[in-house]
């Protein structure tokens, strides 16, 4: 399947699109969606530790299932305020 | 019963409208915390910042972090406003108000919430130098 994965500030810049898609396989947890976005886009690697993910605005966990037409976006560290 | 206010916004922000929000309260304990750009960090001059959000999640975190401080405190009005874009130097970045009847409750919730603020909602920063150079803040993950 296709998913959309969102990404912003220093991702979006390294990857110069603010919206990715990506052909995932089925039952694709974000753990396996983020090794698979760092090894298609290699100027992503140097953040690859710190990234986190979030499923349909929700903090997500390393084994959930990524689900056709979830809101997926990758998160760095945030430093608002 | 507490009232939210809760926004991003690529506009200024206003502490006066903060004031007024949390004045209709009728509290007699309100406190503002603005936080601005700041013009010297480390010897560093910057002119101003550039913030970006994910901004229904950012909306989400910030409504939930005003939902936990007014069930830690017995306050009556939370406003928690964030820019995006550019923002020049001692422009408001972030206003965090808390009307409550009592000064320890508006204090103690508002630390809250800019703490909280700061680790959990997905907003990022950029600094612009005086050079022109820019860089994204450094920042790490503070909880596992």
């Amino acid at each position: 399947m296709t998913i959309s994965v969102r990404v912003f500030a220093m991702l979006r810049e390294a990857l110069g699109a603010s919206m990715i898609h990506v052909e995932v396989p089925e039952n694709c947890s974000t753990r396996m969606l983020v090794d698979l976005l760092v090894k298609a886009f290699p100027s992503i690697e140097p953040v690859h530790n710190v990234i986190r993910v979030a499923v349909n605005d929700e903090w997500a966990s390393w084994d959930t299932l990524i689900a056709a037409g979830d809101d997926v976006a990758l998160l760095t560290p945030v430093s608002g305020g | 019963m507490t009232y939210f206010w809760i926004d991003i916004s690529a506009e200024p922000i206003s502490p006066d409208k903060v004031w007024s929000y949390l004045a209709a309260s009728e509290g007699g304990g309100i406190n503002i915390f603005v936080g601005a750009t700041r013009r010297l960090t480390q010897g560093r001059v910057t002119v101003r910042l550039a913030y970006e959000a994910h901004e229904s999640m950012a909306l989400k975190e910030m409504a939930s972090l005003a939902e936990s401080a007014a069930s830690k405190w017995d306050v009556l009005r939370i406003a928690i406003l964030h820019r995006t874009g550019e923002v020049s130097v001692s422009e408001p970045s972030v206003i965090i108000g808390v009307a409550s009847s009592h000064r320890a409750e508006a204090f103690a919730a508002s630390r809250f919430l800019i703490d909280e603020l700061k680790i959990s909602v997905p907003i990022w920063k950029k600094e612009i130098y005086e050079d022109g150079e820019t860089q994204w803040k450094d920042a790490k993950w503070e909880r596992p």
